[in-house]
């Protein structure tokens, strides 16, 4: 019985729960130390214990206050066992001397080592397993042999998965339109400039959003009726007009046969007229009638509440991203994309504006493998342009030097006023690792895009390198003189470059057209017999004089010999001007072995320069008769 | 003073003659299945006296007890054993949802979600799942199987291997018990647990047997376990247990062959267990970088077993030329390119590699650097 006394007033004075510090766990948890410390980094403050040390396969163990001090745990010791329950927020591990399996939340977990006792009576833990337990990352630096316990402050950082919006309706604060949102249909269009935004169900259910400018001479009549008609081989269900208002006239459109029901609407304001276009598999009447009542919420408004908007519009512009090109570019929001979004490497942007077919933001972007450098594309191009165009109509700056936001650039300028353009060009050439990029804008005249906005476009952009293993080779489709062919006559041949095409060749008559400029030549070759060169003066001269005599006619330069290699050619010299348009011609007639050549080229205005001029001149120096 | 501590003894004693037996008992632990049973224990004469109730309802067993005749009915079939490891395991068991839109205008407006499984491997929120679950994903979130979510972030991704680890802020999970990968073989109860198709589906259940072991396909890295316990997109990512309930695979219905009934694949748990190494220690799977490639053996292309080596391509530097056939690596013995990434796997530490090969009816040994 003594015994039994004893031993129980020994567990008695030992079950003596030891109560930890507060729990602290949102706190940062940082112990550091080396191997043979007894002085501990703890949270800040060095705190002296017993040393640790490592055991086993290398598992370092340390005494339980250290777990307690640095995590804040509580410990509870049962004497009996030699059991040691540590609890923490969420988490309750119960360690036992000796015993290399702990419980973690009731679930036995194979210790590395187990907790033990020294010989002067502190309890050892293994550090690791106790740290990474609570939360902790367990780090050994192996230059200075220190060991880390580090724990951040608990942030749930990172959001939870959305689901589709939950607005009720959607729309664009731009073009100010909004409709009921179309609950179980997905988005799988919306076009860069927000013209085009498609939503379907399935392949057979579809509602379609289409905003177009509305061109000056819109007959609205006229197109009611032509719509009509165009759904002649349908049944046609509804048809109805509102022109009460003048500023936004509403057409309405029902009709269906066997397979599909069609729902059409149509608003005309002065500025855009907007398409809103429902089919629906006409045996489904569920999504039919939910369609139609979507299209019908359809709304010329667009208000922020409750209204997820899709426009891309922020301070003015819209930002094209190019993924695969690492690019971006602010446009302004007026601008549509009018290149195709299935190239990868060339955007142009034009103005929505129906009078403006001049304004342009256009991107290229190339390997410099294939174009050079930004410096030798800027000068390929600008000599290119100053050779081809006609000096008396396209002013050209000289190159220059130029700091953007993100890039460094060669650029020029060029200003061009001729019948068919007043136009006023930046032309950027600049480079990032493999590849060159061309960058232009391009205002219309005589009112421009205010240089402000040309350098907030292009301070805009936005350019990492590209990964040149995936993306490849770009090459510029330059439609360069790809090299000669030969034009067959009857009678002669001539080397033309591929650029040409043949348009007609009667044999002895043949007409050629540049596609680069819509230059056309025409030649005609006729027997001589015993003709002289003066003939072909007296000739020319005659037909100067019958010129003269039309009145959109203007003599640029009286019928003179000009030689062409030994080739005697007369050349004479006019200009063709109508409301619309200005070309100049070149008339000239050579002889050659008994057969003469009328040669009649014609060139716009805005391409009557160097280039071609040289280009007609090679042409008819590589003329042979047969 | 003195009463205080006289009521107290007196009170102890009560208890200590309550219990009539000669030692405290509660030093004893009883775990079934890794989980610890919380009552108490009774030792008499060295034979350890457990609660019935408590221990075979821990089992899974049922017990029915009839106080008028104090008979103990207890009843237990395998299905009790697989239920039971269904309740146990089933908290290891995650959901991961996430957002995978692109980015576009029509990505934010539709915000498709897609789901995958994981399986927790450490009590402090480590969970494995594929590479291709992760791939992409946005706005990551895992589903306890008590339905509570956290955000999620992914660790460590290795698409040949389609491994990867997402981490989440919580503490004090049940971690999965890795099976000994020598006790996986054909024929033996395969327990997969995931959420396929929906996310109603949550933490469901299908059972089959281990088909194959060491089975590969075109596009499998390494070797993968082939089983008819049913995989569903959705499931993978998620656990393939044995009857213990211990990890043997981890399912990937990446591999499901279109249309084939019954057969669904597994990365098996000594592939796991490399992978979650190798991500602790180097951050990444370590493979040595090459300054060739490798071609297997026709017959090795279609699977049948072959003596034949892989024949070196491309070379572009070190000792190899292209037509070399390598037969062993760090003397493994590789028929397959399947047999060379399993070496590599089992041996290769950073430090180079050790080829066998033969060249012009010649054996050669070389060490590679890298």
């Amino acid at each position: 019985m003594k015994k039994w006394i004893v031993m129980l007033l020994s567990a008695l004075l030992m079950i003596t729960p030891i109560t930890g510090f507060a729990e602290e766990s949102a706190e940062k948890v940082e112990i550091s130390f080396s191997v043979g410390d007894d002085t501990l980094q703890i949270n800040g403050t060095g705190v002296q214990v017993e040393k640790p040390y490592i055991a086993g396969v290398g598992v370092t163990l340390v005494p339980l206050r250290v777990i307690t001090e640095a995590f804040g745990a509580t410990v509870e010791w049962v004497a009996e066992t030699q059991t040691i329950l540590l609890s923490y927020p969420d988490v309750k591990i119960v360690l036992q001397i000796n015993n290399p399996v702990a419980e973690v939340n009731g679930k036995a977990e194979a210790l590395l080592y187990p907790p033990e006792l020294t010989a002067n009576g502190f309890t050892m833990v293994p550090l690791r397993f106790i740290s990474e337990t609570f939360g902790a990352t367990v780090s050994f630096d192996e230059a200075t042999s220190r060991i880390t316990v580090l724990k951040e402050s608990v942030s749930q950082e990172g959001s939870l998965v959305q689901g589709a919006i939950e607005e009720s309706r959607v729309g664009d604060s731009y073009y100010k339109w909004s409709m009921d949102t179309p609950v179980g249909m997905e988005m799988i269009e919306r076009s860069f400039d927000g013209i085009h935004t498609a939503f379907q169900k399935d392949e057979n259910n579809t509602i379609e959003i289409i905003i177009m400018p509305t061109e000056k001479d819109y007959d609205f009549e006229r197109d009611f009726s032509g719509i009509k008609q165009t759904l002649q081989n349908m049944t046609l269900v509804a048809a109805d007009k509102d022109t009460s208002d003048a500023n936004k006239k509403t057409m309405h459109f029902q009709a269906k046969d066997k397979s599909t029901f069609i729902d059409f609407w149509m608003y005309v304001t002065k500025d855009f007229t907007y398409s809103v276009a429902g089919s629906f598999d006409a045996a489904d009447t569920e999504t039919r009638t939910e369609g139609s009542r979507i299209l019908k919420s359809f709304d010329l408004s667009f208000t922020n509440s409750d209204t997820y908007d899709l426009s891309n519009v922020k301070d003015g512009y819209r930002t094209f991203h190019a993924e695969s090109m690492n690019f971006k570019i602010n446009v302004p929001r007026n601008f549509y994309m009018s290149s195709s979004e299935d190239i990868e490497n060339e955007f142009t942007f034009r103005s929505l504006d129906l009078d403006d077919d001049v304004s342009l933001i256009s991107v290229g972007i190339y390997s410099a493998s294939a174009v050079g450098s930004a410096k030798e594309l800027a000068e390929k191009d600008y000599n290119h342009n100053k050779n081809l165009l006609n000096p008396e109509l396209a002013t050209f700056s000289a190159i220059k030097e130029q700091i953007y936001t993100n890039f460094k650039s060669f650029e020029y300028t060029n200003e061009i006023h001729c019948k068919s353009e007043d136009s006023y060009k930046r032309d950027v050439f600049f480079s990032l690792g493999s590849y060159v990029y061309n960058v232009s804008v391009t205002s219309k005249l005589p009112d421009p895009m205010a240089a402000s906005t040309v350098n907030a476009i292009l301070n805009s952009i936005v350019l990492e390198k590209i990964d040149s293993d995936a993306v490849g080779i770009l090459m510029r489709n330059d439609m360069e003189t790809d090299g000669f062919y030969t034009v067959e006559g009857t009678k002669f041949t001539m080397q033309v470059p591929a650029t040409y095409s043949e348009v007609s060749n009667t044999g002895d008559s043949v007409l050629l057209m540049d596609n680069r400029t819509a230059t056309l030549m025409q030649i005609d070759v006729e027997y001589s017999d015993g003709a002289q060169f003066k003939d072909v003066m007296d000739f020319a001269r005659s037909r100067e004089r019958e010129l003269k005599t039309d009145k959109e006619v203007t003599i640029l330069k009286s019928t003179e010999q000009i030689k062409l290699d030994d080739a005697r050619f007369s050349e004479l010299l006019y200009v063709t001007e109508t409301e619309d348009s200005k070309s100049y011609t070149r008339e000239m007639i050579g002889m050659k072995n008994w057969q003469v050549l009328f040669v009649t080229v014609i060139y716009n205005e805005l391409t009557y320069g160097k280039t071609l001029l040289k280009e007609t001149d090679e042409m008819l120096k590589s003329i042979a008769i047969k | 003073m003195v009463n205080f501590t006289k009521k107290c003894l007196i009170a102890a004693l009560a208890c200590v003659l309550l219990t009539g037996t000669a030692s405290a008992a509660s030093h004893v632990r009883v775990y079934v299945n890794g989980m610890r049973v919380n009552e108490d224990v009774i030792l008499q004469n060295d034979r350890t006296y457990v609660p019935l109730r408590a221990v075979s309802e821990a089992m899974g067993a049922q017990v029915d007890w009839d106080g008028n005749t104090s008979s103990a009915y207890i009843t237990f079939s395998e299905d009790d054993a697989i239920a039971q490891l269904v309740e146990n395991v089933s908290p290891s068991v995650v959901t991961i949802v996430g957002n995978y839109n692109d980015g576009s205008d029509s990505g934010q407006f539709n915000n498709p979600t897609m789901h995958g499984s994981g399986v927790i491997y450490k009590n402090n929120g480590h969970i494995i799942t594929n590479a291709h679950v992760v791939k992409d994903i946005k706005n990551l979130t895992v589903v306890l199987s008590s339905g509570e979510t956290y955000p999620g972030r992914v660790l460590f991704s290795d698409e040949a291997a389609d491994l990867a680890i997402v981490k989440i802020e919580k503490l004090g999970l049940t971690p999965i018990t890795m099976a000994d990968p020598s006790t996986i073989v054909s024929g033996k109860t395969a327990i997969a647990i995931g959420t396929p198709i929906s996310l109603s589906m949550r933490n469901t259940v299908t059972k089959g047997i281990i088909s194959g072991v060491d089975v590969v396909l075109p596009d499998s890295h390494y070797k993968i376990l082939q089983t008819d316990a049913s995989v569903n997109p959705g499931n993978s990512g998620g656990p393939l247990l044995n009857i213990r309930g211990e990890l043997v695979g981890i399912n990937t219905s990446k591999f499901a062959g279109v249309g084939i009934e019954g057969m669904c694949f597994a990365i098996p748990v000594d592939t796991v267990t490399h992978a979650i190494s190798q991500f602790e220690q180097h951050g990444k799977i370590l493979r040595p970088a090459l300054p060739f490639t490798l071609q297997e053996s026709w017959e090795a292309k279609i699977g049948l077993p072959t003596l034949k080596g892989l024949t070196v391509k491309n070379v572009s530097g070190g000792e190899l030329a292209n037509g070399d056939v390598i037969t062993a690596l760090n003397d493994i013995p590789v028929h397959s390119l399947a047999d060379w990434n399993e070496a590599i796997k089992g041996t290769y530490t950073g430090n180079g590699i050790t080829v066998t090969f033969t060249r012009g009816g010649e054996a050669y040994v070389s060490h590679l650097t890298n």
